[in-house]
């Protein structure tokens, strides 16, 4: 028997470097589809197909100057990069990587596939990922200098905006599950069918949005080189880049997870033992595989976007979000109340 | 369960100092934010997760980078310039409200039976429990408060769009 | 959970759902028809809108009279004839302000002034309605937040901007402290509703035993003295009032004033009835009526003598309209059932005369070219009819016979004096009333010299429009027939066996 604090320790280290490792895998990923995309090879030098290229980055990144303007506000400098690291690794604490896992020789009862199984999961991924704005408004702001305002402002506008279509395109999901919890959601699509399906207008905005919530291109207007230089990175090098860097890869890795949990059935499989929770341990570690194949789906299909879609203008962002989005999702809402209460009756 | 309530409560009083005191605004709002999450943590704490959440959505969320961005988009980005009073030079009216204030404070926890009067622990809610009542005991300010919201809305639409035409 | 009656809550609010349709048309009318047409033909069109609106509202409000009183869902939503003859006074002091902003630029956004504006009256009829805490904040805020947009409605006058943020930072404020003295009402009593803090207030010991509600109530009260702007939580008062377009000013003096009286008297006489301590001369007891007591004195005197000093039309009325909310307050402080009649009958008096002085100082100023008081010198001649009726308003507010300020003063008087008769415990506040009333007189009659006697540089006559003038003269008569015969009013007032105001001791 281990304690459950330990359990739970575990739970933890392991879900924060498998994410940070698809994460690192993910930026070499991006390299390589761009490379076949455009019909080059891509990194292959360091390891066989390039595979330690992660490794070396990161020792680049370490090794370094860390250059620190004289012009910036040093403590907010430092810490922007920070906040803007930590959202995603906070959420992905209520997301269910799987069923259960049923190990009788280290616990009693079955241990949860998610880290914390809080009620109002979907408000809490949304609550906690809203301060992600702030490490790249403060990262605009203490740099002190043109371009980095303008990305930091730029973001901060785009982000408030498409939070709001964001929120309020996951409420008919909600209506029809009648629960926050995500564990909830996946035992409901587990038991019936994948909300994609049955909410596909849901389903399409969430997935835009989440395009602009992670600055990913057609998005990525808070740090459009050819307009920006780098936007609010400008400023940033060494260690504090690739921690800007990573962040929003983690971010992309939350939004794949979400997109999965709640769209596409997360870690179940429409037909059965993978429609139920796990009683076999053998079936538990395959209902985690099934989660991290679709999440990885979706990555790849975030970085198909990003190489195949020109950037936005922003005013057309802010249409699409305000004036299309918004009233679709109202709309949206709307619709499922009515279906609901018809199908209820 | 004490102890996080005293550190939360520092966290919180704190916050809420700071931004007063502070004299550059951006610190300001960095400080009102922190004082937001304290309050959040404190409705996490009576098990208010629902609210808990919702505060940091709204306020941390929106209101304050809200803040924020009208800071940066001002000209004076920082708001460094000469000393700030708190008070003003009216510390006798500062000093007025605190007597007052600890005089409440101290007959309220000297009189009242705070332990019978709330409910320990808080009360749990779910979700579906506030939306229902929502829309059954409660309909008719929660429909008021979407007249106000749409009030609100234009109004705010209609005092921005004054400079533009202005301007124009 | 017991069903909900969807239906009968419909009913009920059925004159606030033709108001917001009506406003939402407003905003759609003119913003599909008439954007391009001339200022005034929009300004009339949607404002004729609103009027049939309002005058709409009232089919659902006439149909539910003289039924039987009905709280619903815990008293977010209560009727019987007096909240439904208070809603019709609402909305005729809409009409007639929407009346007078039809004459009045009030800028470029003209469907959303009226859009707005019929907000205001949705939250004011809510706020009637309400007997319960939570719904009592939502309408207030609603009202108050329509009140400040259209406090900036001036475009690009830098007063009108001002105003707003006073009146915006101030009511802000003062919300919250209503906020945080209802909470802790709520925290002691556990209760929203009014009936069952009245309850729950008994079994609590009273203010003595529990310095919490002591403290809850405090605060209500300073949160509802920045509203209905009694000293020392008056300061927005004057400078909103002179900011604001002048219409707005005539909505904010009366309109919201009539619906927080109307709740500040249901909160104290139904929700604290057992709380309200003694403000008799001698015999001081803490309460609400003792708080009250001081507010009155000091929005007396203060905005009786700030008042002489002002050369501001508007600024008068705001510091003579601080005074007026000290009067009321006597009428409060006797805490009886014929106190309650006063203070209902004298805000529909005085709502009507401040109405009738902001609309025609609103007709006359955009003709004469300002608001102050040199601006009205000699008006007599060049608007008779006009300067008539701001004499009778004047008169009326000053409390001379035969108009209604007179017997709507005489009447609050009475029912302080009645109280405690045998050993005259509230002569002093009734002794300082009548002193400061007379003081009253010279401020009012240096308005009226200016009007009447002092000739003007310009002699030319002002025309007005047929429809204000009509408007403006109904309103002067019912003011009039109010001091000659107020007799309907009275007995309305009284049979509406208000049970309710049976929970005091007396």
């Amino acid at each position: 028997m281990i304690p459950l604090l330990l359990i739970h320790l575990i739970k933890i280290a392991c879900v924060i470097g498998v994410m940070l490792g698809i994460v690192a895998y993910t930026v070499l990923a991006e390299r390589k589809i761009c490379a076949w995309m455009q019909d080059r090879i891509g990194p292959n030098r360091v390891g066989p197909f390039g595979l330690l290229q992660p490794v070396a980055d990161g020792l680049k990144f370490i090794f370094k100057e860390d250059v620190l303007p004289h012009h910036v506000n040093k403590v907010y400098f430092t810490l922007a990069p920070m906040i803007a690291m930590i959202p995603a690794l906070i959420t992905i604490a209520v997301v269910p990587w799987g069923s259960q896992l049923v190990i009788p020789s280290v616990s009693h009862d079955p241990i949860p596939g998610v880290i914390a199984n809080l009620n109002v999961g979907i408000l809490f991924v949304f609550a906690i990922s809203s301060l992600g704005v702030y490490g790249i408004v403060l990262a605009g702001w203490s740099s002190n200098s043109k371009y980095p305002f303008l990305g930091g402002i730029r973001s901060s506008a785009q982000m408030i905006s498409y939070e709001v279509c964001l929120g309020l395109s996951v409420v008919p999901v909600f209506m029809q599950v009648g629960s926050l919890n995500l564990m909830k959601v996946v035992e409901y699509q587990a038991q019936h069918t994948w909300l994609g399906f049955t909410q596909p207008l849901s389903c399409f905005i969430f997935l835009v949005s989440a395009f602009a919530e992670t600055n990913r291109l057609p998005f990525d207007l808070p740090e459009a080189e050819q307009e920006l230089v780098g936007g609010y990175h400008t400023e940033y090098s060494s260690m504090k880049f690739a921690m800007f860097f990573l962040g929003e890869y983690a971010a992309m890795f939350m939004a794949s997870a979400l997109m999965a949990t709640l769209f596409f059935g997360g870690w179940s499989l429409p037909f059965a033992p993978f429609n139920a929770p796990a009683q076999t341990l053998t079936v538990g570690l395959i209902h985690i595989g099934i989660f991290l194949a679709k999440v990885c789906g979706f990555l790849f299909f975030f970085i198909w976007v990003r190489w195949t879609i020109p950037r936005f203008r922003y005013d057309q962002l802010m249409t699409l979000g305000w004036k299309i989005f918004i009233p679709l999702t109202l709309l949206n809402i709307l619709i499922s109340g009515v279906v609901l209460a018809v199908i209820t009756k | 369960m004490e102890t996080i309530f005293w550190i939360l409560s520092a966290i919180t009083v704190l916050g809420a100092l700071f931004a007063i005191m502070l004299r550059n605004l951006v610190h300001c709002v960095l400080s009102l934010i922190l004082f937001f999450l304290g309050i959040a943590g404190h409705y996490f704490l009576l098990r208010a997760d629902f609210l808990g959440a919702v505060q940091i959505l709204i306020y941390v969320g929106a209101v304050a980078v809200l803040m924020l961005f009208a800071i940066m988009l001002t000209r004076h980005v920082t708001g460094d310039e000469g000393p700030r009073e708190v008070l003003g030079g009216k510390w006798w009216a500062g000093m007025g409200t605190a007597i007052i204030i600890a005089g409440l404070l101290w007959a309220i926890i000297r009189k009242d039976q705070l332990a019978q009067i709330l409910p320990a622990g808080g009360a749990q809610t779910s979700m579906v429990e506030i939306g229902k009542a929502m829309v059954t005991d409660w309909v008719v300010p929660f429909e008021a408060m979407a007249v106000l919201l749409t009030a609100a809305l234009i109004g705010a639409v209609v005092i921005a769009l004054e400079e533009v035409i202005r301007r124009r | 959970m017991t069903p909900v009656p969807y239906f009968d809550v419909l009913k009920g609010l059925g004159a606030e759902v033709i108001l917001t349709l009506t406003a939402l048309v407003a905003l759609t009318l003119d913003l599909a028809s008439v954007r391009r047409a001339e200022m005034s033909v929009r300004s009339r069109t949607i404002g004729t809108t609103a009027v049939v609106g309002l005058l709409a509202s009232t089919l659902p409000l006439w149909q539910q009279l003289n039924g039987p009183r009905m709280v619903l869902l815990g008293g977010t939503l209560a009727m019987d004839d007096l909240i439904i003859f208070f809603k019709l006074v609402i909305v005729a002091l809409a009409v007639i302000t929407v009346l007078i902003s039809m004459d009045f630029d009030v800028g470029r956004h003209v469907g959303e002034y009226y859009a707005v504006l019929l907000f205001g009256a949705v939250g004011m009829m809510l706020l009637i309605s309400a007997e319960e805490l939570i719904t009592i904040f939502v309408a207030l805020e609603l009202t108050s937040v329509s009140l400040y947009i259209l406090t900036a409605f001036h475009k690009g006058e830098l007063r009108s901007q001002e105003a707003a943020v006073k009146y915006f930072m101030f009511g802000a404020i003062s919300s919250a402290f209503l906020l945080f003295g209802l909470s802790y009402v709520f925290g002691v009593t556990g209760a929203t509703g009014l009936q069952a803090i009245q309850d729950a207030v008994k079994n609590t010991g009273g203010l003595a035993m529990s310095p919490l509600l002591a403290t809850g109530l405090l605060f209500t009260i300073v949160g509802f003295g920045f509203k209905v702007a009694v000293v020392p939580f008056h300061l927005w008062a004057p400078d909103a009032y002179e900011g604001a377009p002048t219409p707005v000013t005539a909505y904010i003096a009366t309109g919201s004033k009539v619906a927080s009286f109307f709740i500040l008297l249901k909160v104290l006489f139904i929700g604290f009835a057992g709380l309200q301590g003694s403000a008799f001369w001698g015999n001081f007891a803490s309460g609400w009526t003792m708080l009250l007591a001081v507010t009155a004195t000091l929005s007396m005197i203060l905005g009786n003598c700030a008042a002489i000093v002002q050369h501001n039309v508007k600024r008068l009325l705001a510091y003579s309209s601080i005074a007026q909310a000290g009067y009321i307050f006597i009428g409060l402080v006797a805490a009886t059932k014929m106190g309650a009649n006063s203070v209902l009958f004298y805000i529909i008096v005085y709502a009507l005369a401040n109405l009738g002085a902001f609309g025609v100082v609103a007709a006359l100023s955009s003709r004469a070219g300002g608001d102050e008081m040199q601006n009205f010198d000699g008006m007599a001649r060049r608007a008779p009819f006009l300067s008539l009726l701001m004499l009778i308003f004047v008169l009326s507010l000053a409390g001379i016979p035969p108009l209604g300020g007179f017997f709507g003063k005489f009447y609050l008087f009475a029912s302080a004096v009645q109280r405690d008769a045998q050993h005259f415990g509230l002569l002093w506040l009734v002794i300082l009333g009548i002193v400061m009333s007379a003081v009253s007189l010279y401020y009012y009659l240096i308005l009226l010299k200016h009007i009447y006697v002092i000739d003007g540089s310009d002699q030319s006559p002002i025309i007005t429009p047929t429809y204000l003038n009509v408007a403006l003269g109904l309103v002067a008569l019912a003011v009039v027939a109010l001091g000659v015969y107020p007799k309907p009013i009275l007995e309305l007032l009284n049979n509406f066996s208000y049970s309710v105001i049976a929970g005091l001791v007396r």
